[in-house]
């Protein structure tokens, strides 16, 4: 009667010293992981402090308030003791029984679609000066065309744009002429590549030129053959003054650096990869934490396997 | 037998960071930074001037919401409020201390370690 008592606390044991000892293994791997991670900030913060001397102050202030993470965490229950956790909507059920014994392991996931989830946001407070007077130097420009073109009537206006419209389509006809193989220049007709590029370059300075027209047509009031429905014109303008207004964080996608201005000390930018290393550390030392949690279930299991073979 | 089973959602979840603006600098430039819809940020920076309170706040707030896995909360910062962090047991999210950009990683502060210690019985 006794005996398979003791065979079952002794079992016990043995699983609860196998755990003890995974315990303290993991915790040496915490300690080691705490000291690289230790090297890896202070080596991401001299970087900044070298950033910080090169182009001035770097904080708060230049936070994008739209931010959206990039960098993500997927996590995966492992369950020890044969029971299930769940799926889906297991996480919840993981946070409320920390009894459980369920053991949760953090993967990294970086997104490399953040840019097109990121929403038309405001430049931060304190965007580079030039950015900002060239925005407005072109925002001044089509209003300073249009009111030029009230003054003299708006026909020179759009003259000038269809003029330029047409510039643009020769220079286009001419890159087709080469197409068909002139030959004679032989780098420009060889490489496609090039040309598709030249090409995409046109189809986006004919896209800017529609635009212009639009905006004037829109501004002018009487610009033009472009007027086109209101409502179209309304919600083009208004996606060019989010272009504008967005800067390097709408056109920029969404790497943080360019938070800080479009030519960024290289100081800056082995901060971030210094610190992108160290949350790759903080996250094997979230699962290495994670090891050490079954010791509390560890030591009452046992406790309970003694108490029950001395009575 | 151990099962794998993925528990989060597509997107993934979230890292939240309470530390030095320096620190917070250095892990926004990495990606972890996000403000959502309700402009509810996943980061805090402590500086000498932010109370006591504002910190076991935003520290209550992160562990509440159900989209952050890992918080991260530099030494110097939860020694402020090692009470709540003691206070908070559940896996999910993960609590881990960091070094602070002005004091090294002290072992025995870590309220992780101290737990391990305590039932472990090294005192």
């Amino acid at each position: 009667m006794a005996a398979p008592k003791v065979t079952s606390s002794a079992t016990e044991l043995d699983a609860a010293e196998r755990e003890f000892v995974e315990t303290m293994d993991a915790l040496q791997e915490y300690l080691q992981l705490q000291a690289r991670l230790q090297d890896q900030l202070k080596k991401g913060l001299m970087n900044l402090a070298r950033a910080k001397y090169s182009m001035g102050p770097i904080g708060q202030a230049q936070y994008d308030m739209e931010m959206q993470a990039s960098v993500r965490v997927a996590i995966k229950s492992g369950d020890e003791n044969g029971g299930s956790s769940g799926g889906g909507g297991g996480a919840v059920e993981g946070a409320n029984a920390p009894c459980s014994g369920t053991r949760y392991s953090f993967e990294i996931r970086k997104s490399p679609n953040a840019a097109t989830a990121r929403r038309p946001s405001p430049p931060p407070a304190a965007a580079a000066a030039t950015m900002d007077r060239a925005k407005a130097a072109a925002e001044a420009t089509p209003a300073a065309a249009a009111a030029v073109a009230e003054a003299r009537g708006s026909k020179n206006v759009a003259d000038e744009v269809a003029a330029a419209d047409s510039v643009v389509r020769l220079s286009d006809l001419d890159l087709l002429d080469d197409d068909d193989g002139s030959g004679e220049d032989g780098g420009l007709s060889g490489e496609g590549g090039k040309e598709e590029e030249d090409e995409k370059e046109l189809k986006v300075a004919n896209e800017f030129l529609r635009r212009m027209r639009l905006l004037l047509g829109s501004d002018g009031g009487d610009g033009g053959g472009d007027g086109g429905s209101e409502g179209g014109d309304v919600a083009e303008v208004e996606w060019i003054r989010r272009v504008r207004r967005g800067g390097r964080n709408g056109g920029g996608g969404s790497d943080p650096l360019h938070w800080f201005g479009v030519l960024v000390p290289p100081a800056l930018k082995d901060a971030q990869s210094g610190f992108s290393a160290a949350l790759e550390t903080c996250l094997l030392l979230a699962n290495t934490a994670q090891r050490m949690g079954p010791l509390y279930h560890a030591t009452s299991s046992a406790g309970a396997a003694e108490e029950g073979a001395a009575t | 037998m151990a099962k794998n089973v993925n528990i989060t959602s597509a997107d993934g979840m979230l890292l939240a960071v309470l530390a030095d603006e320096d620190t917070i600098t250095g892990f926004l430039l990495a990606g972890v930074g996000n403000v959502d819809l309700r402009k509810k940020k996943n980061y805090l920076v402590v500086d000498s001037k932010t109370s006591v309170r504002t910190i076991e706040q935003a520290f209550k707030e992160f562990s509440a919401r159900e989209d952050i896995a890992v918080i991260l909360i530099s030494q110097q910062v939860a020694s402020q409020i090692r009470h709540v962090i003691a206070a908070h047991n559940k896996p999910i999210p993960s609590v881990l201390e960091i070094p602070s950009k002005d004091c090294p990683y002290d072992p025995s502060q870590d309220s992780l370690l101290k737990r391990v210690k305590l039932i472990a019985g090294f005192n």
